[in-house]
C-alpha cells in the first residue's frame, strides 16, 4: 500500500512556495511592477528587469483547490454572475480577487500592472484576463501562438520571437525600467538547467516499482510555473532528483507492492490528490506518470530532453511555447503517449475528462481508442474537474478505476 | 459448500446463492434504502434462510456501489466484471451488455474468450437511468411497471428534448397540460433514453448477442426500442436485476478454486 512520507524535497517545496508568494506581496508593496501571466508566457523575460515580478493565477487557483477552498471561491464568482460552466481556475481567481484575496491560503496575488496571456494553451484565458482588463483598467498583452500539429516551423518561431520583443518594449514603457538581455539569458540558463533535473526526477518512474507517483510530480511542478528562471528553481529540482534517486537506490518507493502501473492524462484533480492516491495505493495501483507533467522539459510529443544549444534565449523560449500538451494535435499527443507507455511499461491509462479544460479533454476519446486498439493497453475514462470538487464523484470515478484494474488482471490471465 | 454474491446497488440490493454445481439455490432482493450495510446484511440473511443453510456461505463476493459496505464479503469486485460474468453464464454467446440500473447506465463489450475488453458508463448525470424513468412515472401518475405496456399502445412518438431529469420532468408536465396522450409521452421518454444508450453503445461497436440487464430491462417498450436502435434483437434474462449478484456469486466460486 502506498505510504505518505514527507520527503525533504516535499518540505523544501512548502517553504519555497510560501516564500515565493510572500516575497511577491512584499515586493509589490515596495513598488515592484507586477505582471500576471498565463503559465506558458516566458517568465524569464521579466528577470531581465530590475524590479518586475510576475504572478501566475492558474497556479494560485490550483493551490487554492489543493488547500480546500476551491469550491467556496468558485461560489463567490458564481455569486457575481459568472457561469458554473466556466473553468474553475478562472472562477476561483475571480472569486478571490474580486473579494480582496478572500480565502486564499497565500493572501491572494498583488494587483497587476500588466496582464499577459496567450491563446494556444487555454481557450478561455484571454477572456478571463480581459475581465480584469475591463474591471481594473489594466493593459492586456495577448501572445498569438500558432497551434502545434507538428514541430514548430521557423516562420512561427520568428513570429513568436517578434511578439516577445514587443512584450519587452511594452514592459519597458509601462514600468519605466530598462531591459537587460544578459540577465534574461542567465534566467533562461537556469530554466534549462531546472528542466534537466526535472527529467531526472521523472525518470524514477521507470524503476520497478516506480520511485514516484504522478501525484508527487503534480505537486512538485508548482515552482516551474511560479519561479521559472530563478537559480532557486534549478537548485530545488537538483535536490529533488538527487533525493528521489537516492531513495530508489535504498529501495524506498511509494508503492512497494505495485501491481498496476498507470498513466494519467489531464490536469491533476487538485482537491483529490491524497484521497485518490491513498485509495489507489490500497489496491496496489500507482499512477506513476502523467502527460500533464512529463511534457515539461521536452517538446512537441517527444519525451527526450530539450536541446537548445543552437538557439538564442528568445528563440528557445519561443520553442517552449509548444511544451505542454494542450496546444498539441492528436498525432503529437499519441506519439508522446506511446513513448511514455513503452518507456515506463504502463499497464493502463486513466483518461480524466476534465470539465474545466476542454482543450485538454477534447481529443481524449480518439486518443483512448488509439491506445486501446493500436497499442493494446487497457484504458478508462473518468469525469473530473481540476479545481471544483462539486463536479467530481468519488464513487463514480472509483468504480471505473477498479474496473480498469480488473480488466488488467483479466488481460494477464 | 455454498457461494453468495451480493449486489448493493443505488436502488436495490440483490443476493444470489449457488451450490457447488453452480446452480442457484436461492435469490432475494430488497430496496437498498438509506443504509446499504443494513440492506446487504438483511438480503444475505434472507437468502441464506431461503436456501435453508445453517451456516453462512463459504465464500461471499460483494459488488455494486455499496460493495465496500459489506463487512462479511471475502472480496469486492466491480459491477462491470460481475455483470459480465453473470450474463456470460446465462448467455454464453453474449458480446455486448447494456445494463441500465438505478443511477447509471453502462455498455460492456465482451471478447471472444468471455473477458471484458472495454466498457463505457454514463457520466455524472443520471438522465437515461432507472431513476429518470421513476421520476417520469411519478410525474405521469403511472406505475413504473406499466410504462412498458402503455408505451406500446402509442400511436405517435413525442420528442422529449431535455436531457436533464429535472427539466424533462417539467417538459412532461407541460405535455400533460396540453392533453398529449400519456402513451405518446411515455413513448417519447423511452426514445430519449434509448437515444442516449444508443450513442453509448455505438462507441463500443456493438456486436450480437446483445443482452440488456438491470431493472429497466423489465420495461418491454425500452427493450423493443433498444433492439430497433441496435439493429439486433436485444435479449433479456428472466430476472435482469439479478445478473450482478449472480456474477458476484460465480466470482465467489472462482475464489475457492484459486
Amino acid at each position: 500500500m502506498a505510504q505518505f512520507v514527507k520527503t525533504d524535497a516535499g518540505k523544501r517545496l512548502t517553504r519555497l512556495i510560501t516564500n515565493g508568494y510572500m516575497d511577491n506581496i512584499v515586493k509589490a508593496q515596495q513598488g515592484a511592477f507586477v505582471v500576471w501571466i498565463a503559465i506558458i508566457v516566458p517568465a524569464e523575460i521579466f528577470a531581465g528587469f530590475d524590479n518586475v515580478i510576475y504572478c501566475v493565477p492558474e497556479s494560485h487557483s490550483a493551490l487554492c483547490a489543493g488547500k480546500g477552498v476551491g469550491v467556496s471561491l468558485c461560489e463567490k464568482a458564481e455569486n457575481l454572475g459568472y457561469s458554473m460552466d466556466l473553468c474553475s481556475y478562472a472562477r476561483i481567481d475571480m472569486g478571490c480577487h474580486f473579494n480582496q484575496g478572500a480565502d486564499s491560503p497565500a493572501g491572494g496575488l498583488p494587483k497587476p500592472d500588466l496582464l499577459v496571456s496567450n491563446n494556444n494553451n487555454c481557450t478561455l484565458l484571454a477572456k478571463w484576463f480581459d475581465v480584469y482588463h475591463r474591471e481594473w483598467d489594466i493593459p492586456h498583452f495577448i501572445l498569438d501562438i500558432p497551434f502545434c500539429y507538428q514541430p514548430q516551423k521557423q516562420r512561427d518561431m520568428e513570429y513568436i520571437v517578434s511578439q516577445f520583443q514587443d512584450l519587452i518594449q511594452t514592459v519597458e514603457k509601462l514600468s519605466g525600467q530598462k531591459f537587460n538581455p544578459e540577465k534574461m539569458a542567465q534566467a533562461w540558463e537556469n530554466s534549462v538547467e531546472a528542466a534537466k533535473h526535472w527529467r531526472r526526477f521523472l525518470a524514477a518512474a521507470k524503476n520497478k516499482p516506480s520511485g514516484i507517483t504522478a501525484f508527487d510530480s503534480f505537486v512538485q511542478m508548482a515552482p516551474t510555473l511560479t519561479m521559472r528562471g530563478t537559480p532557486e528553481l534549478a537548485e530545488h529540482y537538483r535536490f529533488l532528483a538527487d533525493e528521489t534517486e537516492a531513495r530508489v537506490d535504498q529501495g524506498i518507493v511509494p508503492a512497494p507492492n505495485e501491481k498496476y502501473r498507470l498513466l494519467w492524462d489531464n490536469i491533476a484533480p487538485w482537491h483529490q490528490l491524497r484521497k485518490m492516491s491513498s485509495r489507489l495505493g490500497a489496491l496496489d495501483a500507482n499512477i506513476i506518470a502523467a502527460s500533464y507533467t512529463y511534457c515539461i522539459g521536452s517538446l512537441e510529443g517527444s519525451l527526450d530532453p530539450l536541446e537548445f544549444a543552437s538557439l538564442s534565449p528568445l528563440e528557445g523560449m519561443a520553442r517552449v511555447q509548444n511544451f505542454t500538451i494542450c496546444p498539441h494535435g492528436l498525432q503529437l499527443r499519441g506519439q508522446a503517449m506511446k513513448q511514455a507507455i513503452e518507456e515506463m511499461d504502463i499497464d493502463g491509462v486513466v483518461f480524466a475528462s476534465n470539465r474545466s479544460c476542454k482543450v485538454y479533454s477534447l481529443m481524449q476519446m480518439d486518443q483512448q481508442r488509439y491506445v486501446q486498439e493500436e497499442l493494446g493497453v487497457p484504458t478508462v475514462m473518468i469525469d473530473v474537474d481540476h479545481a471544483d470538487e462539486r463536479k467530481y464523484s468519488e464513487e463514480t470515478a472509483f468504480v471505473r478505476l477498479e474496473a480498469l484494474l480488473e480488466s488488467i488482471d483479466e488481460a494477464r490471465r | 459448500m455454498f457461494f453468495a454474491g451480493v449486489d448493493i446497488g443505488s436502488t436495490s440490493t440483490e443476493c444470489v446463492i449457488l451450490n457447488e454445481s453452480g446452480e442457484i439455490v436461492a435469490a432475494d432482493m430488497r430496496p437498498t434504502g438509506a443504509n446499504s450495510a443494513k440492506a446487504a446484511q438483511a438480503v444475505l440473511d434472507s437468502a441464506v434462510e431461503k436456501a435453508g443453510l445453517d451456516a453462512p456461505p463459504h465464500r461471499i463476493v460483494a459488488t455494486g456501489y455499496g460493495r465496500v459496505s459489506a463487512p462479511f464479503a471475502h472480496k469486492v469486485v466491480t459491477e462491470i466484471t460481475c455483470h459480465a460474468r453473470g450474463v456470460l453464464h446465462l448467455f454464453p454467446q453474449v458480446r455486448t451488455i447494456v445494463d441500465v440500473g438505478g443511477q447509471d447506465s453502462k455498455v460492456i463489450r465482451i471478447g471472444p474468450k468471455g473477458n471484458v475488453i472495454d466498457f463505457v458508463m454514463n457520466d455524472k448525470c443520471s438522465a437515461g437511468s432507472g431513476r429518470f424513468l421513476e421520476v417520469m412515472a411519478r410525474a405521469l401518475e403511472v406505475e413504473l411497471d406499466d410504462l412498458g405496456p402503455l408505451s406500446e399502445k402509442s400511436a405517435e412518438e413525442i420528442s422529449i428534448s431535455s436531457m436533464c431529469t429535472v427539466f424533462a420532468e417539467s417538459e412532461v408536465i407541460s405535455l400533460v397540460a396540453r392533453a398529449v396522450p400519456v402513451e405518446d409521452i411515455i413513448n417519447g421518454i423511452h426514445k430519449s433514453i434509448v437515444n442516449r444508450l444508443a450513442s453509448q453503445m455505438q462507441r463500443m461497436n456493438p456486436e450480437p448477442d446483445i443482452v440488456m440487464t438491470g431493472g429497466v430491462a423489465k420495461n418491454s417498450g425500452m427493450v423493443k426500442k433498444l433492439s430497433m436502435a441496435a439493429g439486433h434483437t436485444v435479449l433479456v434474462p428472466e430476472n435482469p436485476r439479478m445478473t450482478g449478484a449472480l456474477g458476484a456469486a460465480l466470482t465467489a466460486m472462482g475464489l475457492e478454486r484459486e
